[in-house]
């Protein structure tokens, strides 16, 4: 281990704001359902009646009427349902992914872009100056340091609600290609 | 760029409470992605393992056991790690506070008799025997989520990565290119040194209800206010160290610190009373 303090120039302030992004839908869809061969796109317009539904269910509001979700498929075989869904946290804007079996089991979840937004986001002109002569100095880029922000607040209880809400969007309103056009 | 020339690929997942990201290079994209999901998934079995908040995982069975049982040799290696920290810091860290965090409401009721405090006496542990001499009930917090890190970080130089950080909101360990230690403080974002192959900590203590309780992992120690910075080589011993230090007097903390291996990085201003804006 080594560390080296930035003595010379005092500890710098950055920016409070990080965000990163680590997927597209396309990425997402391609790490979740590594072998579906393609993503049929069928959103899903809820009714008022099956977002009271899905509270109901869940116990987790849905607050929107449209849900983006794609069916993945291989070789037309229906794999399972990929939803895209944001939560919105004290201090942090996060858009994820989830795969849902057709049997309604979390197949997997990927976090596609966390925003965050601690402390006063609002500085200063003269500081991001300061800022930015440091950086280059220290030779450290933007992108590659590392959020190490007191850890505890930072719950991901929120996805855990989300993925729970999700779950119950699917009990409600999506039907699994193979038994949803059943004549009668 | 890393050094190796291939763009370092990065993930995140919900995980051990907390947000875990991973960042890997120096592999074929492929790869990094392998390495990648079996370290996720290596932290994914430390939190079944280890977790207080699941009755079947190993801790939650051994809150509810009489006799020895039979424990996963991971969570035999984290208790060891623990139970030893607990003697060398003079209980300041101390996995069997887990009934004192229950009768504040920290962490869920398990249904059984148990009494709030005990010290690492009463755990008896043999190999992956394990048996409990009095009715503590054991926490693994502030120890297992860094342990995670460091499996994580083993599994992926296993696979060859070069240059990888792991960081399970906010303690992680990197390894490759140096890393810049960026701290949140009541004036905004610090940013205190470069780390190389280490691991870095940060626990708050009454900042607002929702921080981690340092104050309860070191048992009935005096509460104090403020956040520290622990860096050490392994991310569970920056992990525990926080709460050593929170527990620890200021001008003690960072020669207990360093006794125990580590270093606490010192605040850039006093720590500020407590600031109840976030509640």
């Amino acid at each position: 281990m080594r560390y080296a303090p930035f003595i010379a120039l005092a500890p710098f302030m950055v920016p409070a704001v990080q965000a990163n992004q680590y997927f597209t839908t396309e990425q997402a869809q391609k790490a979740l359902f590594p072998s579906a061969t393609q993503f049929l796109a069928s959103p899903v317009a809820l009714s008022n009646e099956q977002r009271l539904q899905i509270e109901e269910l869940s116990n987790v509001r849905q607050r929107w009427k449209e849900q983006p979700v794609w069916r993945a498929e291989k070789d037309g075989a229906f794999q399972g349902w990929y939803i895209e869904d944001r939560v919105i946290g004290k201090h942090e804007f996060i858009r994820y992914a989830v795969a849902l079996s057709p049997e309604g089991r979390v197949l997997g979840i990927e976090i596609m872009e966390y925003l965050e937004t601690y402390g006063d986001q609002v500085r200063q002109a003269d500081w991001r100056g300061q800022f930015l002569g440091r950086t280059s100095q220290s030779g450290f880029k933007l992108g590659e340091d590392i959020r190490n922000i007191s850890g505890a607040t930072l719950s991901c209880r929120n996805i855990t609600n989300g993925v729970k809400r999700l779950l119950a969007l699917q009990q409600v309103a999506l039907t699994a290609p193979d038994s949803s056009s059943k004549p009668k | 760029m890393s050094p190796s020339g291939t763009h370092p690929i990065q993930r995140m997942r919900p995980g051990l409470g907390t947000f875990v990201e991973i960042s890997a290079a120096g592999r074929p994209p492929d790869q990094l992605i392998a390495a990648i999901n079996q370290a996720f998934a290596d932290i994914a079995r430390v939190e079944q393992l280890m977790s207080f908040h699941r009755p079947e995982s190993d801790i939650g069975r051994i809150n509810r056991s009489y006799g020895a049982i039979e424990i996963h040799p991971w969570t035999a290696r984290v208790l060891r790690l623990a139970l030893r920290l607990a003697q060398t810091s003079a209980h300041r860290f101390n996995p069997t506070v887990g009934g004192e965090l229950v009768a504040r409401g920290r962490l869920p009721d398990p249904a059984t008799p148990f009494i709030p405090t005990g010290h690492a006496d009463d755990i008896r542990l043999e190999g992956t025997q394990l048996q409990r001499l009095r009715p503590v009930l054991i926490t693994l917090d502030g120890i297992a989520k860094g342990w995670a890190v460091d499996r994580a970080i083993a599994r992926l130089r296993s696979c060859g990565v070069s240059d990888a950080v792991v960081n399970a909101g906010g303690d992680w360990r990197c390894f490759g290119t140096p890393r810049v230690i960026r701290l949140d403080s009541n004036a905004g974002c610090i940013a205190l040194g470069e780390l190389t192959n280490g691991a870095c900590a940060t626990s708050a203590a009454g900042r607002n209800a929702q921080d981690f309780p340092a104050q309860l992992i070191a048992g009935s120690e005096p509460v104090r206010y403020g956040q520290w910075t622990v860096i050490a080589r392994y991310a569970w011993l920056a992990d525990a160290l926080t709460k050593v230090a929170a527990a620890t007097a200021n001008d003690e903390a960072p020669e207990v610190i360093r006794r125990l291996g580590g270093q606490l990085l010192e605040p850039v201003a006093p720590c500020q009373p407590i600031l109840l804006d976030d509640i």
